[in-house]
């Protein structure tokens, strides 16, 4: 299994919080000492929003193969509390304090234990190791050294993905003090980032604050993942950063990464579904994505039945498409409309939405009709300048002429943004 | 938009009527004069169901009031919808 003190300690990076940097030797060796007091086998809690503790925790923890549970910083305490009895914590730490109870039995393995967000009920707890989760982390290309912002919750999948990608892969990692947008596009800036990764709802928002900013941005790569990728989203990408690499990845809390595509091209491409591609195999079953990995979670801690068929393929959720030789993401299964009788995505009809000029972004959901049971709304964002009165009408014209009848959002609201949850992805109620 | 007293009748009829003119613009239509006898349910205003439905859901916006909260009340012509959701006339 991977061993975590090891590369950290070998790293040549540093953590930059809130402008205050601190070298990734010194991370180790304060994990290191953190180590001695965590038992050895047994199961650790850490409940901190603090990047750097966490790393601390994670490889102390398991360099004494302990098992860690990584909870986010949003749960309650009383929840927190309520956790110990029946996942058999023996060590919780929070506050920037090893707290330990002596009533449980050990029983860890080095096991890292991640939390899904949770967005509509507590969340799920997938079981991984340092090797499913990290396994594909190489070392970061480029001319120096790598700087990767953190625009993600740190506890979240995509959060230690990002901490760990930077610092196994020999580079920094920078995060703002605060998790807005105007945080990480000064903190992109003045602590000259080369690498982002975010979800496209991350990316629209921050593309908008972008044109006077752009020519101070030192990015060499850019990561895009998360919720289905669109073509315009990518497009307006390639435009504002012309010398950055693109790369959509596809990776979820349940999936592990699974696999990314640098093209520059929305979608999968379909011979991918023939062989297998870096050790993952793909399938289409009723329009939505199955993966065989050896980087998927083991089974849930959380008392969920199993994710996987009788022959270890997960169901994603994520619905797709084929077109030409692609296929293309369109949304979640069961985030679909029923508007007149049909299933309709919302993510499908934003991807078209988003090609009107003038559009920055977009979120269509269903309202409540006494008339046809749900209506489609969408609510749309403009770039600065634009005429609110002007923008109503052409992507009201825009959605008649290239979308099917019962697809159309019938009303469209000019609104100043779209709320996006912690993970960064759009909230769809 | 939402207005801080409710919405005369003649407010409604202006507002259907514009709803009514952009819809038949996006289809490719020309435009008509929609009154109060126009039929918004026989396809002659060029109106589907969902576009019956956005225009009530609409209206429930402006308004900020429910005509169909205690269930469905039937209606045929622009008239009959203002007057559902007209609160001078009650």
């Amino acid at each position: 299994m991977m061993n975590l003190m090891q590369r950290l300690a070998s790293a040549p990076g540093s953590v930059i919080v809130d402008k205050q940097v601190k070298a990734l030797k010194v991370i180790a060796s304060e994990a290191r000492e953190l180590a001695e007091h965590i038992a050895s086998r047994g199961r650790v809690l850490v409940w901190t929003d603090s990047v750097e503790e966490l790393i601390r925790v994670i490889t102390a923890a398991t360099s004494v193969q302990a098992d860690v549970f990584v909870a986010h910083r949003s749960i309650s305490a009383q929840r927190i509390n309520e956790l110990v009895s029946p996942l058999r914590i023996n060590q919780l730490f929070r506050s920037g304090i090893l707290e330990t109870y002596d009533s449980f039995e050990s029983g860890g393995s080095g096991f890292l234990y991640v939390m899904t967000s949770g967005t509509t009920q507590f969340p799920k707890i997938a079981k991984h190791t340092a090797d499913t989760l990290f396994g594909t982390i190489k070392q970061t290309a480029g001319s120096s050294l790598a700087r990767w912002l953190l625009t993600y919750p740190p506890t979240s999948f995509a959060g230690l993905q990002v901490t760990f990608s930077a610092l196994i892969g020999g580079g920094n990692l920078v995060a703002p003090p605060q998790r807005t947008m105007s945080s990480f596009v000064e903190a992109a800036v003045t602590q000259r980032v080369t690498h982002i990764s975010g979800t496209p709802t991350f990316w629209r928002s921050f593309l908008c604050l972008l044109p006077q900013e752009s020519a101070a941005l030192h990015l060499e790569q850019v990561t895009i993942g998360g919720e289905a990728v669109d073509q315009s989203t990518l497009d307006r990408l390639r435009a504002a950063l012309p010398c950055a690499r693109i790369t959509q990845i596809y990776a979820s809390t349940e999936a592990g990464v699974a696999f990314s595509v640098n093209d520059v091209k929305a979608g999968i491409p379909v011979e991918w579904f023939d062989g297998e591609i870096g050790g993952v195999q793909l399938k289409v079953v009723d329009d939505v994505l199955h993966i065989r990995s050896p980087r998927i979670l083991q089974r849930y801690e959380s008392g969920e039945a199993s994710p996987f068929d009788a022959e270890g393929w997960l169901c994603t959720g994520d619905l797709v498409r084929k077109e030409q030789d692609r296929f293309v993401f369109a949304g979640r299964a069961d985030g679909r409309f029923n508007i007149g009788g049909f299933k309709v995505s919302p993510e499908e009809v934003e991807s078209v939405l988003l090609q009107c000029e003038g559009v920055a972004d977009v979120l269509v959901l269903a309202e409540a009709s006494p008339i046809s049971g749900q209506v489609l709304v969408a609510n749309v964002v403009p770039y600065n300048g634009r005429s609110v009165g002007e923008l109503k009408k052409s992507v009201q014209r825009f959605a008649y002429e290239r979308l099917e009848p019962f697809k159309i959002p019938r009303i469209i609201r000019i609104v100043k943004g779209i709320e996006a949850a912690e993970s960064g992805k759009k909230v769809r109620l | 938009m939402i207005q801080d007293r409710p919405m005369t009748n003649a407010e409604l009829m202006e507002r259907i009527s514009t709803f009514v003119t952009e819809i038949r613009i996006n289809k490719g239509l020309r435009a008509v004069v929609v009154d109060s006898t126009t039929s918004l349910l026989d396809g002659d205003s060029g109106f589907d169901s969902l576009d019956l439905a956005a225009l009530v859901v609409e209206l429930q916006s402006v308004t900020e009031y429910d005509p169909f909260d205690a269930g469905f009340i039937d209606f045929t012509t622009a008239g009959e919808l203002a007057t559902l959701f007209a609160r001078d006339a009650k």
